[in-house]
């Protein structure tokens, strides 16, 4: 494999997250609303957790590494359109809109004259049932949660392509359309290599790629490599679904392999993505693991994801006293079960560094502002950031370009 | 005078027909010993690559003149279970492919006809997929009756899952085999909103190496440029006409880093050591007049979510060129 010259990262503070889907919408009306076959993707998607996702329950289909073997699992079943990614709704317009309406008969609650639409076919009818058992959709789980009063909680959870440092759609695919950008570990499909096997959707546990039925290959998100390196001399820009992010929850940056690259950590040190993973954000240049605030999703499932998540922080639960606790109101146990630092790392090992990091962003976040009105925490100084670009010394949020 | 270089010229054609041969896989009909008998017969040329319809006046005489060799499919999960148990349960086999051959010395057509009792032409979601069925003859000499090459590399039985360790290219070690894919999905359109998804006409064939990304080498034409193929559904029976050159065409020079094949049995990454005794082959094993090569058949029903390793498969059967 060509040697990756910097990987880009990723990381959602879901503290910020208000689950507005617009960057889902950026996404969607840049790349999937027009090409026959793409209405039902969304490369990028926010659900709610807990829930089943999107597509459907994919957190228990399988794909990735498995850990003893090393091999990629390819045992997973293919999500349906229908019933597990949720087919785009069309309505009956032409039965509900017709010119003419008839007038009503003798209904004696309308006023003589009243023109009605005829029933019952003139409702207007979702397709497909909302009811039904093919009812499905990106979000389908919105707002629903866990827990009782007044104990309840659930969270937004954005998700692209993690463009992996060790992908498994590359490893499933007999193909190899499936790559790597040398220039920024971006991963693509050839869409002239692709010949539709779907091993990519089956090796991926993310279920990011999608099959589109109707020319036959698979397209994922392509981490808008167009703006990061446009031909026409333009400045680079960061994806749609960073610069449209309502909340300013998103954050850009690339990381070097201190293992392959001299220049890696005063590389990295650059980027405010590294300072919030590696920790180094607490004095600006050196790396301190225990103190990074950002985790990856199911890193169990081997594929060393770029997307990093600030895990969210939430109010404290009440107990049967209705008196608050100290406990948070997400479980720690489910975040843990969510995110980790690696693959390596035991139930027992992400617990501790899910209530490390909550700690952590309270202890930072109650430190407040200095006399000028800026956050006196560096790290909360980076989470609160509103511009787009900045130099060093700057609370920038996206840096994909220095 | 005359007579003597009649004599040489003949023998240098000879030389020049039995020289790709030898580099190739020539071996005497009856050597391999294998499942089945399928002869490619000789006919007047040139074969008509513009309408492959069997039934087209071009080619009903040249079918009629070809023998049907029957070839049983066994699921291939109880196909690598035990040769034995399926040579014994070989003649109840649950499907079978009839397939002839023919060749004008040129071009070489494989026309392979079998029941499926649904027309799987479309894709009308992420888990359907469509009927499909493949012949493979391998570059070199296949070792085992259900792998290729070599027993360290049992892989192209597993097509389309060729994955790991396939995807390592240090273990690019074993013999990989040259495959005509065939995909019902690939065929003529029928007419927007008509059903079935397809009408019989041409159709597109992948050519695929075994143990390898899709094709190894690069050249310079498409698949479709190389390989012809047409199919029809008809009273719940496929019929699927491939036709393809008998040598297959030059791989272009390959760029640095690209594995490289050669037919003295060296896989290696180009640029080679210089020196090395290597004769490029391109994307597909040729199949010379005069030769027998193991050959193998395959197919896939997508109607019963059949595709990559969960299909039907033969044992190798000897192909015969004449």
């Amino acid at each position: 494999m060509a040697i990756i010259q910097k990987q880009v990262r990723m990381v959602f503070d879901l503290n910020k997250c208000i689950g507005c889907q617009t960057c889902t919408m950026a996404c969607k009306t840049a790349y999937t609303d027009r090409m026959p076959g793409q209405l039902y993707m969304w490369w990028n998607n926010v659900e709610s957790q807990p829930g089943r996702g999107y597509p459907r329950n994919y957190e228990k289909l399988g794909g990735g590494f498995d850990p003893k073997t090393g091999l990629v699992d390819i045992g997973s079943p293919l999500p349906s359109i229908n019933a597990d990614y949720g087919a785009p709704w069309e309505y009956n317009y032409g039965q509900v809109m017709p010119t003419e309406f008839p007038v009503a008969p003798t209904d004696p609650l309308l006023p003589v004259g009243t023109q009605v639409p005829p029933n019952p076919v003139a409702q207007l009818v979702p397709s497909p049932d909302p009811a039904g058992p093919n009812a499905y959709a990106m979000n389908w789980d919105e707002d629903v949660g866990k827990g009782t009063m007044p104990n309840a909680y659930y969270f937004y959870l954005p998700r692209i392509c993690n463009h992996c440092t060790k992908p498994g759609c590359m490893a499933a695919c007999p193909r190899q359309a499936p790559y790597k950008r040398e220039e920024d570990g971006i991963v693509l499909i050839d869409q002239e290599r692709c010949e539709g096997y779907r091993f990519c959707n089956v090796g991926c546990p993310y279920k990011k790629p999608f099959f589109n039925p109707d020319i036959k290959k698979s397209q994922k998100c392509i981490f808008c490599y167009p703006r990061l390196n446009p031909k026409t001399g333009a400045d680079p820009k960061a994806s749609f679904c960073f610069t449209q992010c309502v909340g300013r929850i998103r954050f850009l940056g690339f990381w070097k392999d201190p293992a392959v690259h001299a220049d890696a950590q005063a590389f990295n040190a650059r980027y405010n993505v590294n300072r919030l993973i590696d920790g180094s954000w607490v004095d600006g240049v050196n790396p301190n693991p225990a103190m990074g605030v950002a985790l990856r999703l199911h890193p169990e499932w081997g594929t060393e994801p770029n997307l990093f998540y600030v895990p969210p922080l939430s109010p404290p639960q009440f107990n049967t006293a209705n008196a608050l606790t100290n406990m948070p109101r997400i479980p720690v146990g489910f975040l843990a079960g969510l995110f980790g630092d690696n693959a390596a790392q035991t139930v027992g090992q992400r617990t501790d560094r899910v209530k490390s990091i909550l700690a952590i962003l309270q202890a930072e976040f109650a430190k407040g502002e200095d006399a000028s009105g800026l956050p006196v925490s560096p790290l909360v100084r980076i989470l609160a950031a509103r511009k787009e670009y900045g130099g060093p010394g700057e609370s920038a949020r996206l840096q994909p370009f220095q | 005078m005359k007579t003597m270089r009649i004599v040489q010229a003949f023998a240098l054609a000879s030389f020049l027909l039995q020289a790709p041969a030898a580099l190739a896989q020539k071996v005497e009909p009856g050597a391999f010993n294998h499942d089945f008998l399928l002869t490619s017969v000789r006919v007047a040329g040139p074969l008509d690559t513009g309408n492959l319809d069997p039934a087209s006046p071009a080619w009903r005489g040249k079918w009629a003149a070809a023998p049907v060799t029957r070839v049983n499919l066994m699921w291939k999960i109880t196909a690598n279970v035990n040769v034995e148990i399926f040579k014994l349960m070989g003649a109840g086999a649950a499907r079978m492919l009839d397939v002839q051959s023919v060749n004008d010395g040129t071009d070489i057509a494989f026309r392979y006809s079998f029941a499926d009792a649904t027309q799987s032409d479309t894709i009308a979601d992420v888990p359907l997929f469509h009927d499909a069925a493949a012949l493979s003859v391998p570059f070199g000499v296949a070792d085992s009756p259900f792998f290729t090459g070599c027993d360290a590399g049992p892989v192209q039985f597993d097509m389309i899952h060729m994955g790991n360790p396939c995807n390592d290219p240090t273990a690019f070690q074993c013999c990989p085999v040259g495959m005509l894919f065939w995909r019902a999905d690939k065929g003529t359109p029928n007419a927007p909103g008509r059903t079935p998804a397809t009408v019989p006409g041409p159709s597109e064939s992948e050519v695929i190496t075994g143990n390898s990304p899709g094709s190894v080498h690069e050249v310079a034409e498409t698949d479709a440029d190389i390989v012809h193929t047409w199919q029809s559904f008809a009273a719940k029976r496929w019929t699927v006409v491939v036709v393809r050159p008998i040598v297959s065409p030059p791989p272009l020079e390959p760029p640095e880093g690209a594995t490289v094949i050669c037919r003295e049995g060296i896989v290696g990454t180009a640029p080679l050591p210089p020196g090395t005794l290597c004769t490029p082959v391109g994307n597909l094993p040729n199949l010379v007049p005069g030769a027998t090569y193991q050959i193998v058949f395959a197919n896939w029903d997508g109607g019963q979510q059949e595709r990559n390793g969960h299909k039907f498969i033969g044992q190798w059967g000897d192909l015969v060129v004449r």
